[in-house]
């Protein structure tokens, strides 16, 4: 029953906030015969009555798998890249790319176990040149200039 | 189209510089389109400022090239990464990533190749020969005829899983993807939908940064929470391609994804994402080794490559003959021929035929050259595959955030990509599908727009949208397709009951 509800519930959770959207467009007024929610309304009925389907047919088949154990390496290194890349999103406007994509390749080799310094210096700035370059002045994609203001 | 013409338009582009101007266009269009993020109409843009001085006729030589060999270029990232650059890829990662996995991506990368060619050549001549004949029966085909064409699309969610479980988790997926289609402002009504009353979804949920945060994104957690054998890239095969009798027996799927891609290309709006899905919905179920699909078939490869390309020529029937572009990137090449004063339409046909004739030419030396210059491109990019995943996932999702961010230079993109890439995460990890979320995505709004539109049109009457031939053929073939299995076990216990 664990694993039904560990599987399913963030399911029934987006349905929720689908339907609590649907009320919300139902006062809008349209004139399209579809209507703004009508199509969106339908897929949200097919979805849910599938949903129900999925758990009572999971609910008559449960086989409780044994719990897989905890490899607390791997958790603290996932756990170390997901904030090293939250931190890397949130500052990347206010740092800019160019200084910010070192420092995070960096980190991100540092976590992942490597401890070689002069390859982590090197991979981290040629990888920062080599994903810069083309798309900046190819492709005049404006990155993030953050405190670099003279990159233009 | 006389032959005095196709002569005429031969001697314009056989020479030195208009040969040069071409195969540049196919280095560049590889290239461009292998970067995630810079679709076919992003490089013609970009190749727009080279047509300047150039002559109208190697001017659309050029820029069709461009075009051409753009699409070809998205697959290979789509295969190696798991990154499809542009919508039209998406179809591909779900065989070619697979066989990439297994130690093969000089393989898979040979099938896009060749197919990608091959789809392209084929579509061209049909382009060339029947452009007339073609465009009538694009004409034919308005709202109901595109939504049952986009229903017929999502119709392969039906055949992707076996096991009940099985397919209603790929139902589910195609729902949610067909509902994130919905977020944003509705295109004919303008009212906001499941914005959640915030600016940063008001544009909707774009199709890249989902595709590249689902496959991508996902991909590169997943590796990186477990300790992977990576040795099956240090092999010889990383780099070999497939050979001539492997792509010899997938004949008919070539054929079939070519002519699948240049009708659907011909419809304006429709393109060539909604033509690789069919071609692979197609194979899928006409191929003996169904169950290959979705886990390395090399005929899945083929087919949504084939048909991809093949409705880059099938684009180009409206163009030259209406003035209509059939897309984005159409539209672009016709916006650069009109800075040369050259205006599209029947017109067009009539007075300066040698348009069609170089098209015709260039988009075909095109597909020979890409081949060879793809194999360099694909060869080089294989061999990335050998880095270890700590630097080669970094790599990645760095590129992806370029990818996603470089669509609209907006970084609500990126956010979007992450969101998507940990929902896509945990969705594979309770064995949803990747697959029928992205198609519900890429054909989700080409089905509701074109459904609102059709029921508008035949004032709410049902039925006059289901007998119009086109879309009646479409639905019966989806109707066929699902009552099949059953039709065919029936036959099967008759016999048997026949025989005991």
């Amino acid at each position: 029953m664990k694993r039904i509800l560990r599987e399913y519930s963030p399911l029934v959770a987006l349905l929720g906030l689908y339907f609590f959207g649907i009320s919300k467009l139902m006062h809008k007024k349209s004139y399209d015969p579809l209507g703004v929610y009508k199509f969106p309304l339908f897929l949200g009925i097919i979805a849910s009555v599938l949903t129900i389907a999925l758990i009572v047919q999971a609910c008559r088949h449960r086989k409780e798998k044994p719990e897989e154990s905890v490899n607390w390496s791997t958790f603290f290194r996932m756990l170390g890249v997901v904030a090293l890349s939250a931190a890397y999103l949130l500052l990347l406007r206010q740092i800019g790319y160019v200084l910010l994509t070192p420092i995070y390749i960096a980190g991100m080799l540092l976590v992942l176990g490597k401890r070689d310094w002069k390859r982590i210096l090197l991979l981290s700035v040629i990888a920062t040149i080599v994903l810069y370059v083309p798309f900046r002045y190819l492709f005049k994609v404006l990155f993030p200039k953050g405190v670099l203001t003279f990159l233009g | 189209m006389s032959f005095d013409i196709l002569l005429q338009s031969l001697e314009v582009l056989f020479k030195p510089l208009p040969l040069l101007y071409i195969f540049g266009g196919t280095v560049l269009g590889v290239v461009f389109g292998a970067l995630p993020g810079v679709n076919a109409s992003m490089a013609i843009i970009l190749c727009i400022t080279f047509t300047y001085s150039m002559d109208p006729l190697i001017a659309i030589a050029f820029l069709c090239t461009v075009y051409c060999a753009s699409i070809t270029g998205g697959g290979i990232t789509a295969i190696l990464f798991r990154i499809p650059g542009t919508p039209a890829s998406a179809a591909t990662v779900l065989d070619g990533y697979p066989i990439a996995e297994r130690g093969e991506p000089g393989k898979a990368l040979g099938i896009s190749l060749f197919s990608s060619a091959v789809g392209g050549i084929i579509s061209t001549i049909c382009m060339y020969c029947l452009t007339v004949p073609l465009m009538k029966v694009a004409l034919k085909f308005g709202s109901a005829e595109q939504f049952a064409m986009a229903f017929f699309g999502l119709s392969i969610m039906a055949f992707m899983e076996n096991g009940s479980e099985g397919k209603i988790k790929t139902f589910i997926s195609g729902f949610i993807g067909l509902w994130i289609a919905t977020i944003g402002i509705d295109g004919l009504t303008s009212v906001s939908r499941f914005t959640l009353g915030t600016k940063f979804l008001i544009n909707g949920v774009g199709t890249i940064p989902v595709m590249v945060g689902i496959f991508a994104v996902s991909q590169v957690i997943k590796e990186m929470t477990k300790k992977t054998d990576r040795s099956q890239y240090s092999d010889k095969k990383l780099t070999k391609l497939i050979g001539f009798r492997e792509m010899w027996a997938m004949k008919w799927t070539l054929l079939r994804s070519s002519i699948i891609g240049t009708l659907v290309g011909i419809v304006p709006g429709a393109g060539a994402s909604i033509a690789s899905f069919l071609g692979y919905t197609a194979e899928m179920k006409i191929s003996k080794n169904k169950e290959q699909f979705g886990h390395g078939a090399p005929e899945g490869v083929c087919a949504s490559e084939t048909a991809n390309n093949a409705a880059t020529g099938g684009a180009m029937v409206p163009l030259l003959s209406l003035g209509i572009p059939g897309g984005a990137a159409a539209a672009m090449i016709m916006t650069a021929l009109s800075i040369h004063g050259v205006t599209m339409g029947p017109l067009l046909i009539q007075k300066s035929p040698e348009y069609v004739s170089t098209v015709f030419l260039s988009m075909t030396i095109a597909n020979i050259a890409m081949v060879f210059v793809a194999i360099f491109v694909a060869k080089g990019f294989a061999r990335i595959l050998r880095m270890p995943y700590s630097i080669l996932g970094v790599v990645i999702f760095l590129l992806s955030a370029i990818g996603s961010y470089a669509s609209t230079k907006n970084l609500n993109e990126i956010y979007i990509m992450v969101v998507f890439g940990i929902f896509g995460y945990f969705f594979n990890k309770y064995k949803f599908n990747h697959a029928a979320l992205v198609l519900g995505l890429v054909l989700g709004e080409t089905c509701e727009k074109n459904l609102t539109r059709a029921l508008k049109l035949a004032k709410n009457n049902v039925g006059a949208i289901v007998t119009r031939p086109i879309t009646a053929a479409f639905l019966l073939l989806i109707l066929a397709m699902f009552l099949w299995p059953a039709v065919k076990k029936l036959i099967h216990h008759l016999r048997d009951r026949k025989a005991a």
